[in-house]
């Protein structure tokens, strides 16, 4: 038995050197916020885990992980409303600032597309960053948000649409 | 400006988890899984070894009820067959039957119990008597069992109000409902094929017009299941208070041979016994025929059989005692 457990352990540790930093951006462009994205990877494995231990069987740990990560995020969203994203280009944390040209334009590029993604409602949101920035397959996308295919589909369509229009393309 | 989308979203690949933030979680994770282990799988093993033991000690209030529910479904199965006199007849009458008068609910269930009840006390009159060890106590007590529970029966369908208010109109009320079955049949029709097209086709093309239809149609559709659960409900009373008037003639009939069978005072018994047959006969005659019931025209025959049996006794008996006479 100790064997079975020595196997579960090693199994999750290893989905965790795996699946953490998409976890983390998953939960980064959710919320807008670099230090309440590491506390809600840090609260997603730390679920996850306790489902297992108290003998809870898992068939597919990446699409559980991004269901579990979602639905720390909509209570995020219940406990209070995200902080602006005009802040976001004053932090550097998530990577080391170098005044290089390059490091510069990638920067004010991602203060682009959070602010972008920013101005959609969750629901687009939503899918627009399991689709694009998680690279979810629509089939993924409706299993963890426990929704037909045709649903996504639909709503992706529409998010894009949307998002297009902000971006005047 | 132009952007391309996918470039757009490629970018946000540059994002990732700060190599100290995601070994500190890592760290945490580590601590926190040994603090909480797979339990799970462990106690399943241990369970495997003293399978029996742990099973019957950790369920011992099932098991204690289990066994509680076999003794007393056992006793009570067993106090079934008893008659008066017998050492589980309590069981029967205080238990088993109040038990389950207590799951008796609405006027048409608690008159159909009374009346099984009353049954039940007359099969043990007529069980006693056959067995001749039905002594004068046991039989005033069953009868009065008997004349409650009927009473009882006849109250809770309240017979003779419904009877005198609707019977007269019975009959007008299957007319009406057969009226209103030709006028609603077109309607439901047209509810049944409710599509435009097929509605269309019947030659009615006004919307207003069809909800105004269908409306009526529903409204006659529920008086007529109204009037149907009423007549249901006046037949059911009407066969409860018949079936109770069986009882009571059957009752007369047992107490009548009874009588006859009694040794010391054989004249008086003799006109108790004919005086009884009458009554039974009385009640029987005053049972409206064609009931339609199967089972009330078996017993009404069954009745009438048993007075003329019971008479034929008496009449015997009688002449017997003529002759000791002379």
């Amino acid at each position: 038995m100790k064997r079975v457990s020595a196997k579960i352990e090693n199994n999750f540790l290893n989905a965790y050197d795996l699946y953490s930093d998409q976890i983390y951006r998953h939960c980064f462009f959710r919320v807008s916020d670099e230090e309440r994205a590491t506390d809600l990877v840090a609260d997603t494995f730390t679920k996850v885990w306790q489902y297992l231990a108290q003998g809870g069987e898992i068939k597919n740990i990446r699409a559980f992980l991004y269901k579990v990560a979602n639905n720390l995020i909509i209570d995020h969203y219940r406990k209070k409303k995200t902080t602006s994203l005009d802040q976001l280009a004053e932090d550097h944390n998530f990577d080391p600032p170098e005044n290089t040209h390059e490091k510069i334009e990638q920067e004010s590029e991602i203060h682009l597309l959070t602010k972008t993604l920013d101005k959609l409602e969750d629901e687009y949101k939503e899918v627009m960053v399991m689709r694009y920035i998680d690279g979810l397959s629509i089939k993924e996308i409706s299993e963890i948000k426990e929704e037909s295919q045709n649903a996504v589909s639909v709503r992706l369509h529409r998010a894009t649409n949307k998002m297009k229009e902000i971006l005047k393309i | 400006m132009k952007i391309d989308l996918n470039k757009f979203f490629k970018k946000s690949e540059t994002i990732s988890f700060s190599k100290e933030k995601k070994e500190g979680i890592r760290l945490k994770l580590e601590t926190f899984i040994k603090e909480t282990p797979v339990i799970v799988q462990e106690v399943a093993s241990a369970r495997n070894e003293f399978r029996w033991f742990v099973y019957l000690s950790r369920h011992t209030a099932m098991v204690s009820v289990l066994f509680v529910v076999f003794v007393v479904g056992s006793t009570g199965l067993l106090a079934e067959g008893t008659l008066p006199g017998d050492f589980l007849y309590g069981v029967k009458t205080n238990i088993n039957e109040q038990v389950r008068g207590l799951f008796v609910g609405g006027s048409q269930d608690r008159a159909e119990w009374n009346l099984e009840l009353a049954e039940r006390r007359l099969v043990e009159i007529g069980k006693l008597s056959a067995e001749d060890r039905l002594s004068e106590e046991q039989r005033e007590e069953l009868k009065r069992k008997i004349i409650n529970h009927t009473d009882k029966a006849i109250e809770a369908v309240s017979l003779k109000e419904e009877l005198s208010g609707n019977e007269k109109s019975l009959e007008s009320r299957v007319e009406l409902l057969q009226t209103k079955k030709r006028e609603t049949t077109p309607f439901v029709e047209i509810e049944s094929e409710a599509s435009k097209e097929n509605l269309e086709q019947v030659g009615v093309q006004n919307n207003e017009e069809i909800r105004v239809r269908i409306e009526k149609s529903e409204e006659k559709i529920n008086s007529i299941t109204a009037i149907l659960n009423n007549i249901k409900n006046i037949e059911t009373a009407r066969v409860i208070h018949i079936k109770a008037l069986i009882i009571k003639a059957r009752e007369s009939l047992y107490e009548a041979r009874s009588d006859l069978r009694g040794g010391d005072e054989v004249s008086s018994n003799l006109e108790n016994a004919d005086r009884l047959i009458r009554s039974a006969e009385e009640i029987i005659n005053n049972i409206p025929e064609n009931t339609n019931d199967f089972e009330i025209d078996r017993a009404q025959e069954s009745a009438v059989n048993k007075s003329t049996e019971i008479l034929k006794e008496g009449n015997l008996r009688k002449r017997v005692l003529e002759d000791q006479e002379r």
